[in-house]
């Protein structure tokens, strides 16, 4: 054969080798997801009385909340894990964490090991009034049955005890492997379950809310924001139809979903200043109605408008029972000019609300058994930074250790709402995660 | 032999302006199978038609006439691993359902780029040769795909939880065809010694130009808020335009050994208009759809529908001008040697922005808000797009060898290190990946059957890993201009050819 033709087919052998190696099908290498999906319980609601019979617009008496449970905690392994109740803040229902991608993070962090399996049972709160702060107030000492429910006997108490006994899914009962968290809001009703219920959680994680109702300076947190409620009730009373009729800032009173700020403060008033309390009902069902009738309503302290009460701090004709027609009134913590005053009563029982009196309250040590995570951004809103780092400050104060995660926004969106709440769940898991295993 | 050694050293000099690239940008690798065998340095050999893309003062020379086909067959084997993060200074990060660390490839294809042109001697103006030639310049084609919210780590299902049908099946990508129909003549201005060649072009270019941007959520919170503060906009712009190019060049044959060559390429802008598909995928949240005092606009953005229409668009295509040198040196009657250096003006492409007008097919009420301005949103889904570049100047050294084993088989062996225009630059997309100097061998044979010529060469281009990070937005219009991670590419090009002298 002629050395041409020798070299002729090395080549085309060459050429030949190098498409056929170099040049096969690898696809386009994107994956997809095999997470499988356990379970979400929407309807992990729970009837609780009588903590929640006369909280407004909730006849049937029910906590609202929806479940993550994890594979291992189904049948037919049915393995008992760790608890971690998260409170939504004020403007979210108890699908919030999971529309913030809470069922998603969680399953790729089982999957991944990156942390332990574990029940999460995310508390709704009401978005009608802007949320009741998990709060309630007392008289007398005792809790009083007022519109926005008396939280403190539910979130540390009855709710974990119905989770880990009755709920259908094997909860550990230990304080060591439960946890609680919340956001905004939710934050301020996470620390007032554990100062209300030391011992029950040993970790609790927030992002920035109404951590310190007066601020640093005992002069600005919520204070700050009572110019901000004015200014919004100013602004939509002009622009109504109204606008000729002589305003009453307390008559005209607004709450709705356009004024926040507002809201939120209808909500808090409800659970710490409301006008009336102690208001007995009996209720009754007849053919599946159920009719209530008001047997007596009292007045939370004597000095109550009317009869000796704060008159300037007064809202009436805002809210009422869509069942039994009762007008629920309540007093702000301010009045028309946005001031509190040092013998305003509305705002000395918002104070006595406040995370460091209920500190005070609980006695120096409430938090030895209790790990804490909060996340603070400069850029929250409605002071919330400023409230939450008075807060860490003060607790720094007392000897309780903080772990603090400093967040801000990135250049293409701010922290302005709850941006990040998708960012920061992974951290608040994992942080319970590490708690409960170490413990 | 002083000739030859200034003319190297002008070439290297060239050659060390431009430190450090390939057919860089999207420009075509070459054509003609002598060409490509010997790595493209063929500016000053310039023996057959395809001397219309190099050096047209090489028709001058040629004796007989020619006609020829090339079909080039180029894979292009690129990898991307996304890290796409949207990072605070606290390390809080973001992919919006980018699959990041994912190892993912380009859309496995064999592109086929034909070439033919055929060149005569007519006796006019004293024995010119013409020629007429179809080849590319410019060309790229690569798609990918790299968003799934529900891919492996990524899972971003919070955003939208039943959008896998609205996803387009090729995400992003680029087609970008620039067919140069040239007509080319070259004449000897000293007989023996030096010809002058020209080539007037009529361009065509083809762009189907698929991307993938993330537009900020314009509504407040809670509406924005994570996983919903970026919308992702898909868009399929197809169009074509039409636009003139010149190539020139002088052949100087020094000694009896040794040819020296200039040559330059000036093509002119091209305003390549068609129309454009957008998808918006929207974020699925059904308690906030429901939520009292959410209006009709608000409902839009949480609906997790996909809301698609159409519009024109308009772009403008600068495609840069080019200037090279070639030198060949006949060691003896079986072997040739040569070596080219081409500067591409790069810096003149700054990257393609879309204009777009006459939406149609906007819902009725995306149309309202989008014509009638009432809402903060309407300019929302009508915004422009802009990719904008900021490349360099790139150069380009080839060297390149033929051998005459006999009147029957000819041997070709070629090396090129080409400079990428983009080596400065963070705003580097799949779209068009060119990572870095790039190195690229050919070899490859001609066998001569009569006045046949059956030819084959191959040749594998290597490109340097590069990694990009963070995000980039040039032009500060809130759209990312890049997609930072890990780059790997290399290109395969056999080029098959067929040739008849006459």
């Amino acid at each position: 054969m002629p050395r041409y033709l020798i070299i002729l087919a090395l080549l085309i052998c060459a050429i030949s080798m190098i498409i056929f190696v170099g040049c096969d099908d690898r696809g386009t290498g994107v994956t997809t997801a095999n997470v499988s999906k356990y379970g979400i319980d929407p309807g992990g609601d729970h009837a609780i009385q009588p903590e929640l019979t006369y909280q407004i617009r909730n006849p049937q008496e029910m906590l609202l909340g929806t479940v993550y449970i994890p594979e291992v905690a189904m049948p037919p392994s049915s393995q008992p894990v760790p608890l971690l109740i998260l409170l939504a803040p004020e403007y979210g229902n108890r699908y919030y964490f999971f529309e913030a991608g809470l069922e998603e993070i969680a399953n790729e962090m089982i999957a991944s090991g990156e942390i332990d399996p574990m029940v999460i049972y995310c508390v709704g709160n009401d978005p009608t009034f802007g949320g009741f702060f998990y709060g309630n107030s007392y008289a007398n000492g005792s809790p009083n049955n007022i519109p926005s429910g008396n939280y403190d006997g539910i979130i540390g108490d009855k709710l974990v005890d119905w989770l880990t006994h009755d709920y259908i899914t094997a909860i550990i009962d230990q304080s060591a492997k439960r946890g609680i968290g919340g956001v905004g809001q939710g934050a301020y009703g996470a620390f007032r379950a554990v100062l209300k219920h030391p011992g029950v959680f040993s970790s609790i994680s927030v992002t920035d809310g109404p951590l310190d109702f007066n601020g640093r300076d005992d002069a600005s947190g919520l204070m700050d924001l009572f110019q901000t409620v004015i200014d919004e009730q100013s602004a939509h009373f002009i622009g109504s139809d109204a606008d000729t009729m002589p305003f009453d800032f307390f008559y005209h009173f607004d709450s709705s979903y356009t004024m926040p700020v507002s809201m939120m403060f209808v909500g808090g008033a409800l659970a710490f200043s409301p006008n009336d309390t102690l208001v007995e009902f009996t209720r009754y069902t007849t053919n599946n109605v159920i009719t209530v009738t008001i047997d007596a309503r009292y007045p939370i302290a004597a000095d109550t408008f009317p009869g000796g009460g704060d008159s300037s701090t007064f809202v009436y004709n805002v809210i009422t029972d869509d069942i039994s027609g009762h007008d629920f009134d309540f007093h702000l913590p301010f009045d028309a000019n946005g001031s509190s005053g040092a013998s305003n009563w509305a705002w000395s029982r918002w104070l006595s609300n406040n995370l460091d009196s209920l500190y005070m309250q609980a006695g120096n040590g409430v938090f030895d058994s209790t790990k804490i995570w909060v996340a603070t951004s400069p850029c929250s809103k409605w002071n919330y930074h400023e409230m939450t780092t008075s807060w860490i400050e003060f607790l720094g104060t007392q000897g309780d250790s903080v772990e603090v995660h400093n967040y801000s926004g990135h250049g293409y969106s701010d922290v302005s709402g709850d941006e990040y709440t998708y960012d920061l769940l992974r951290k608040m898991l994992k942080f319970h995660s590490d708690n409960f295993k170490n413990n | 032999m002083r000739i030859a050694k200034t003319a190297a050293g002008l070439l290297a000099m060239l050659a060390l302006s431009a430190p450090a690239l390939f057919g860089s940008g999207f420009e075509n690798t070459g054509m003609g199978i002598t060409a490509k065998g010997m790595g493209g340095a063929f500016r000053a050999v310039a023996n057959d038609w395809t001397a219309a893309y190099y050096n047209p003062a090489g028709y001058a020379f040629i004796l007989d006439n020619q006609l020829g086909f090339n079909l080039g067959l180029v894979h292009y084997r690129n990898e991307y691993t996304p890290e796409y993060l949207a990072t605070d200074g606290y390390g809080n990060e973001d992919s919006w359902g980018i699959l990041n660390d994912q190892t993912l490839y380009n859309f496995h294809e064999i592109l086929n780029k034909p070439t033919l042109g055929f060149a005569v001697r007519l006796p006019f103006w004293g024995e010119t040769v013409f020629g007429l030639s179809a080849y590319q310049p410019f060309d790229y084609n690569v798609s990918w795909n790299l968003y799934n919210p529900y891919g492996t780590g990524v899972d971003f299902s919070a955003y939208n939880d039943s959008l896998s049908m609205f996803i387009p099946g090729k995400q992003i990508g680029n087609n970008l065809d620039v067919v140069a129909f040239q007509l080319s003549a070259g004449r000897e201005f000293k007989e023996g010694k030096l010809a002058l060649g020209i080539g007037l072009q009529l361009l065509r270019a083809d762009l189907e130009f698929h991307d993938l941007s993330f537009r900020t959520n314009p509504r407040g919170t809670p509406l924005n808020d994570r996983p919903r503060d970026q919308i992702p906009e898909f868009t399929v712009n197809d169009g074509y335009g039409w636009g003139f190019g010149l190539r020139a060049g002088a052949l100087w044959k020094a000694t009896e050994k040794l040819n020296l060559a200039i040559s330059a390429y000036l093509p002119f802008d091209i305003t390549v208009s068609g129309t454009t598909e957008f998808t918006y995928i929207m974020p699925k949240n059904d308690y906030l759809y429901r939520r009292t005092g959410i209006d009709q606009t608000d409902q839009m953005f949480v609906a997790g529908g996909a809301i698609e229409f159409e519009s024109d668009f308009e772009t403008k295509l600068k495609l840069p001008s080019s200037v090279a040198l070639g030198l060949a040196y006949q060691v003896n009657d079986k072997l040739t040697v040569a070596m080219d250096a081409e500067y591409t003006l790069w810096s003149y492409y700054e990257g393609l922005e879309f204009i777009y007008t006459d939406q149609q097919g906007l819902p009725s009420h995306v149309d309202q808000i989008t014509h009638e301005r009432v809402y903060p949103e309407s300019e929302f889904f009508s915004q422009n797009l802009s990719r904008p570049v900021e490349w360099k100047n790139a150069g380009k050294v080839m060297l390149g060898a033929l051998y005459d084993v006999n009147q029957t088989l000819t041997l070709l062996g070629g090396f090129s290190m080409d400079q990428s225009p983009s080596r400065e630059c963070t705003e580097i997309t799949p779209q068009f990946l060119d990572t870095g100097t790039k190195k690229s061998i050919s070899f490859g044979g001609i066998v001569h059957i009569n006045q046949w010529n059956l030819g084959m060469v191959t040749a594998y281009t290597s490109y340097p890993d590069i990694a990009i990070s963070g995000l980039t937005d040039t032009n500060k219009d809130n759209i990312i201009d890049n997609f930072p991670g890990a780059y790997k590419a290399s290109t395969y090009e056999t080029v098959m050819s067929i040739g008849y002298r006459f």
